[in-house]
C-alpha cells in the first residue's frame, strides 16, 4: 500500500536486449537527402531481384517488359517522360507547403479544377489563336488551382483548422463538380459510355516534341525548369531565406520580424497554382478532354516524392524521375500479365526504403556489449534488498 | 532512527558505494563528452557535480542513471556491476534521475502522477485511496504536497517536489537531480537544499549538478569537478570556498561575479524605453499584465525581477512587439511599438530566453543565423537577391569578434556549445545601431565563463548608453547588474529599489508577494484576495 512496498520492486524486471546492438539517435543527422535517394534505389535494386520470381512470368520476359517499358525503346521513353510532367508538378505543389511543414492532400482535387478551368476557357474560345489560347487556359489552370486551396488557406491560417483534413475533401468536391460538367453542360457529344467532356479545340492541344525519337508534349520543358527555379529561388532570395529560416523553426521566424502568415498563405496558394497547372497541361498535353480520372492519383503521388524529397525541389525533380521510371514499368509489366498488385508492391517497397533511408540517416546502431564483458542487463535481483531497509516509516514518525 | 539506517549502510558487506562509475567513456561523433572518468558515490551523502557548460556532467549522469549507453566503462551498484538498456533498468536497482525538464502530466492530479508506474496501485485504486497514498510518500520523504490538486495547476517549484517524491517513491537510493534550482526562487531553492540534506541523513545518496557555486558550497558534502569531460577534483566541502573551486573549474575566472561591476555613471539621463499602463492578457486569455508602467533611461539598466510566471514573459513579448497589449503603449526612442520590425526600427535588441527556441535556428548555419536582423536591407540583400559572399564575410567577422569557438559559419548552430551560440545571438543583436535591449535571463544554462561574458557585454552595452532592460529570475545576477529594480508579481509592478543590492530580504519577500501582509511570504500566497480588483 505505502510506497515502502517498493522495495520489494523485482528488480528482474528489466528489459533483456536479445540483439548486442541498439539503437541510437544521431546527434548530427547530416544529408538525409542524400540518404533517402541512395535508399530509394537500394529498395529498387531489391524489389526487382525478388519481385520477378514472384511474378509467375518467365525471369526474361519479366526484365524484357520494364526493359522495353520504359528506357529501352522510344514508346517507353515516351511514357516516361508523359508520366513524369504532372508528377514533377504534383511534386512540387506538395513540396512547397510542406517546407513550411503544411500539407498539401488535396493536389489531385486542385488537378482537376486546373483542368476543368482550361477546358471551360477552351470551349467557350474554340475559334482563338492556338498559342493565345493555350496560354490563356494555363493561366486559367493556375487561377482554379489556387482558387481551390483558398478556403483551406483561410480556415487554417485564421482558426488553426487542419488544412490535411480540409485540403482532402476538396477532392471528392472536385470530382463531383468534374461528373456534373462532364455529364452535363460539356458532356461529349455522341460518346457512349465513359464520363468525359468534349475534347478542347486541336489548336490548343500541346506540341508534341521528338526527343532522339521519344514523343513528348511540351509540358516536358517544365520539368527540369520549374524544380531548378523554385530551388533557386529558395536558396538565393531574401523571401527563399525567410521560408528557409521559418521552416527549421517558426519562433524564431516570428522573433525576427517575418510575416509567418503571409508565407504560409503564399506557400499553399503557390501549391494549389502548380497543381492547377499540373492539371491543365495533362489535359491539354495527353487526353485533350476533361474527364475526372485525369489525374490517376499523380496528387497521392507528388505528396510521396515531395515527402520523401524533404521538400527539397531538386530532391522532387530526382525522385518523381525514378518514381516516373517505376509508373511506366509497372504499366508495361501488366501488359505482360504481372499482377498490379506485384507492381504497386514494387513501388511501395522502393517506397518504404527511402523511409528507411532517413531513419538511418537519423538514427545508428550501436553496440551495447563491449568484447569480453558479462551479459546484457541482468542486474543482480538481491541488490535492493541488500540495500538498508530504505527509509521505511522513520523520516515520518 | 537515522543513525542506525545509517549504520546499516556501512556495516554491510564490504562497505560496497551506492554507486561506483568506473572508467565511463562516452563519445558523441568526434567529441568525447565523458573521457574515462573514475567516480565514487557513497550513501548518505550529497554531492555535487560542479563544471562548465560542456564538461560532461550532465552526460555522466545520463549514463548512470540508463539516459544513455556508455562506449565504455563499468558501473556498479552496491558492489554489484550492473548495464542498464533503459532508465527503468536504473530504477530497478535504485537509481533515478530528475531533469531540468519534469516529465509530468499536466491533467493528472498530484496523486495520480506519483501512482504512474508504481506497483501498488491498480486500475481499481480509488483516487481517496491514491490520495492517501500520496500523502504517505509526501510525509515519508519530508517534502509537503497537494495530492488532490492538478499538476497543471502548480507551481514549478511544486512540480519539482512531485517528480522528485515520484522518483524517491519508486525505491531510489542514488537521486541524481540535474541542475534543480534553476527553475526555483530563492526561497524554493533553500527549500529544497534542506529537503536534500533530510534525505541524505536517511541513507540516500543525492547528486546534484549545478553551476551555482554558493549553493553547492551550503549543500554538498563533497564536490566534483568536471572539466572538458574529464573528472578534474573530488574534495571535500571543508575548505572549499567560492574563488578556490572556480579556479578548479576555470584557470582564468575567480569569481562568479567578481569581474562584472557597475560603473557609477553621473551624466543626466533621458527615457528611452516608456512603457505605460500595459494590459495583457495570456495565451489562455488570463489577465497577464494588469497596468505595468515604467521606463528604462540610457546608461541604465533597469532590472525586472519576479518569480516565473508573474507575467515576465507577457512582458518580454509586448515590448518586443510579438505580443499585442490589450491597452496601453511601449515606446522606443519615442517610436511606437507595433510589431516585432517596428520595435527592432526603433534599436531595439533582444535577447529571448530561449535561445535556441526562438533566437537562433538550429538546423542552419551560422552564417544564415548571423543575418537574421539584416538580412532585408543591403549589403547582405540586393534586389530581393541574399548574396551569400557579403552574408559569409560579414558572419566571420562577428564570429571573429565574438570569438566564436569556430570561424567556419557553414558549421550549423546546433552543433555549437550553449555559450558559443549565446555569444552568436548576444553578438548579433548587439551588432548596429541600437538604443535598447530586452534581455531575458540571458545566462541561464550557461557556465559561468560564458555567463560572465554574456554579462560584462550587456554592461558594455549599458556604458554605450543603451537602455537595457534585464528581466532574470537570477536575484543575484539582477542585483549585480542593475541600476534600478523593479518586482514584478501577478502582473504589476509592486516595488522599486535603486539600492537594490542592500535590499536583498525585502525583494526576495516582495517576489513571494510579501507586499500584500506582513506574514511571512509563501506561506498563503496564492489568492489573498487582496489583489483581485478588477480592472
Amino acid at each position: 500500500m505505502t510506497a515502502t512496498d517498493r522495495a520489494a520492486t523485482p528488480a528482474a524486471r528489466t528489459r533483456k536486449g536479445i540483439l548486442p546492438w541498439r539503437i541510437e539517435r544521431r546527434p548530427d543527422p547530416d544529408r538525409i537527402g542524400v540518404y533517402r535517394l541512395v535508399a530509394v534505389l537500394v529498395g529498387l535494386a531489391i524489389s526487382l531481384i525478388v519481385a520477378p520470381i514472384l511474378s509467375g512470368v518467365p525471369v526474361g520476359d519479366f526484365y524484357k517488359a520494364i526493359w522495353t517499358g520504359t528506357i529501352g525503346t522510344a514508346l517507353g521513353w515516351s511514357n516516361v517522360l508523359t508520366i513524369a510532367i504532372p508528377l514533377t508538378l504534383a511534386g512540387l505543389a506538395a513540396a512547397i507547403p510542406y517546407r513550411l511543414s503544411l500539407w498539401n492532400v488535396g493536389i489531385d482535387g486542385q488537378m482537376l479544377m486546373g483542368a476543368w478551368a482550361a477546358t471551360g476557357v477552351g470551349l467557350w474560345l474554340p475559334n482563338a489563336p492556338g498559342p493565345l489560347l493555350i496560354l490563356v487556359m494555363i493561366i486559367a489552370g493556375l487561377i482554379a488551382g489556387a482558387l481551390w486551396i483558398v478556403i483551406p488557406t483561410w480556415a487554417r491560417v485564421a482558426f488553426g483548422v487542419s488544412e490535411v483534413i480540409t485540403t482532402f475533401l476538396l477532392n471528392f468536391v472536385a470530382v463531383a463538380w468534374l461528373v456534373y460538367w462532364c455529364t452535363g453542360p460539356w458532356r461529349a457529344p455522341g460518346v457512349a459510355g465513359g464520363i468525359r467532356a468534349a475534347q478542347v479545340p486541336e489548336q490548343s492541344w500541346l506540341p508534341m516534341l521528338d526527343i532522339h525519337g521519344a514523343q513528348v508534349n511540351l509540358g516536358i520543358v517544365l520539368v527540369p525548369l520549374l524544380p531548378v527555379a523554385f530551388w533557386a529561388y529558395s536558396r538565393f532570395t531574401r523571401r527563399g531565406y525567410e521560408v528557409t529560416m521559418l521552416g527549421a523553426n517558426p519562433q524564431a521566424g516570428g522573433y525576427a520580424g517575418m510575416r509567418v502568415k503571409r508565407h504560409l498563405i503564399t506557400a499553399m496558394l503557390m501549391g494549389g497554382a502548380i497543381a492547377g497547372l499540373a492539371g491543365a497541361i495533362n489535359m491539354l498535353g495527353t487526353s485533350h478532354e476533361l474527364s475526372p480520372g485525369l489525374t490517376y492519383n499523380t496528387g497521392f503521388n507528388g505528396l510521396v516524392v515531395a515527402v520523401l524529397a524533404g521538400a527539397n525541389e531538386l530532391g522532387v525533380l530526382a525522385l518523381s524521375a525514378v518514381y516516373s521510371l517505376l509508373l511506366a514499368g509497372g504499366g508495361s509489366l501488366g501488359i505482360i500479365g504481372v499482377s498490379s498488385d506485384l507492381v504497386f508492391a514494387i513501388i511501395g517497397v522502393t517506397l518504404v526504403f527511402g523511409s528507411l533511408g532517413e531513419a538511418y540517416a537519423r538514427l545508428r546502431l550501436v553496440r551495447t556489449t563491449p568484447r569480453g564483458a558479462s551479459s546484457p542487463t541482468a542486474p543482480p535481483p538481491s541488490i535492493t534488498p541488500s540495500l538498508p531497509g530504505s527509509t521505511e516509516s522513520e523520516g515520518a514518525s | 532512527m537515522e543513525p542506525a539506517a545509517l549504520a546499516g549502510t556501512q556495516s554491510g558487506t564490504s562497505h560496497a558505494s551506492a554507486l561506483d562509475l568506473r572508467f565511463m567513456v562516452k563519445r558523441f561523433g568526434a567529441v568525447t563528452a565523458v573521457n574515462d572518468v573514475n567516480l565514487a558515490f557513497s550513501a548518505g551523502e550529497v554531492h555535487a557535480l560542479l563544471g562548465e557548460n560542456g564538461a560532461g556532467k550532465s552526460t555522466l549522469m545520463n549514463l548512470a542513471a540508463g539516459f544513455l549507453a556508455p562506449d565504455q566503462g563499468e558501473i556498479w551498484v552496491g558492489g554489484r556491476q550492473v548495464r542498464f538498456g533503459s532508465p527503468r533498468d536504473a530504477l530497478a536497482v535504485g537509481i533515478g534521475m530528475v531533469h531540468q525538464h519534469f516529465r509530468l502530466v499536466d491533467a493528472f492530479t498530484v496523486a495520480e502522477n506519483l501512482a504512474i508506474g508504481a506497483d501498488d496501485v491498480s486500475p481499481r485504486t480509488s483516487s481517496r485511496q491514491l490520495n492517501k497514498r500520496a500523502d504517505l510518500i509526501a510525509e515519508q520523504f519530508g517534502m509537503p504536497v497537494q495530492s488532490a490538486r492538478l499538476v497543471g495547476t502548480l507551481s514549478v517549484g511544486e512540480k519539482q517536489r512531485v517528480e522528485i517524491l515520484r522518483t524517491l517513491s519508486r525505491g531510489t537510493r542514488v537521486l541524481i537531480l540535474d541542475e534543480p534550482t534553476a527553475v526555483l526562487t530563492p526561497e524554493e531553492s533553500e527549500g529544497l537544499c534542506e529537503n536534500l540534506r533530510q534525505m541524505a541523513a536517511q541513507g540516500t545518496c543525492i547528486i546534484f549538478i549545478s553551476h551555482k557555486l554558493k549553493e553547492v558550497l551550503s549543500v554538498a558534502d563533497r564536490i566534483s569537478v568536471m572539466r572538458k569531460g574529464n573528472l578534474h577534483a573530488t574534495v571535500p566541502r571543508e575548505g572549499c570556498d567560492v574563488v578556490s573551486l572556480s579556479r578548479m573549474m576555470f584557470d582564468d575566472v575567480s569569481d562568479e561575479f567578481a569581474s562584472v561591476a557597475l560603473t557609477p555613471y553621473d551624466g543626466a539621463r533621458s527615457d528611452v524605453v516608456v512603457v505605460e499602463d500595459l494590459v495583457c492578457s495570456d495565451d489562455r486569455g488570463a489577465a497577464a499584465l494588469r497596468g505595468v508602467s515604467f521606463t528604462v533611461r540610457d546608461h541604465e539598466v533597469l532590472g525586472v525581477v519576479g518569480v516565473a510566471g508573474n507575467g515576465q514573459q507577457e512582458l518580454e513579448q509586448v515590448i518586443t512587439g510579438l505580443r499585442q497589449a490589450d491597452s496601453g503603449t511601449v515606446r522606443i526612442g519615442g517610436e511606437p511599438v507595433r510589431d516585432v520590425r517596428s520595435a527592432m526600427s526603433a534599436g531595439l535588441a533582444h535577447i529571448p530566453e530561449d535561445r535556441m527556441g526562438s533566437g537562433l535556428v538550429g538546423s542552419q548555419t551560422i552564417w544564415r543565423n548571423a543575418i537574421m536582423r539584416n538580412y532585408r536591407t543591403a549589403p547582405v540583400t540586393q534586389g530581393g537577391v541574399i548574396r551569400a559572399k557579403v552574408a559569409r564575410a560579414y558572419a566571420a567577422d562577428l564570429a571573429d569578434r565574438v570569438d566564436l569557438s569556430t570561424r567556419d559559419v557553414g558549421v550549423l548552430v546546433q552543433h555549437l556549445s550553449g555559450g558559443n551560440a549565446q555569444k552568436l545571438l548576444v553578438g548579433r543583436e548587439f551588432d548596429g545601431d541600437r538604443r535598447a535591449v530586452v534581455a531575458v535571463n540571458p545566462t541561464q544554462g550557461l557556465d559561468v565563463k560564458a555567463a560572465t561574458t554574456v554579462r560584462t557585454r550587456l554592461l558594455e552595452a549599458r556604458d554605450r548608453g543603451l537602455a537595457v532592460l534585464l528581466i532574470s529570475a537570477d536575484l543575484d545576477e539582477v542585483l549585480t547588474l542593475s541600476d534600478r529594480v523593479v518586482v514584478i508579481y501577478e502582473g504589476r509592478i509592486v516595488g522599486e529599489f535603486t539600492d537594490a543590492a542592500s535590499h536583498r530580504d525585502v525583494i526576495g519577500r516582495y517576489m513571494g508577494g510579501g507586499h500584500l501582509s506582513a506574514e511571512s511570504p509563501g506561506t498563503s500566497d496564492s489568492d489573498s484576495g487582496a489583489t483581485d480588483d478588477s480592472d
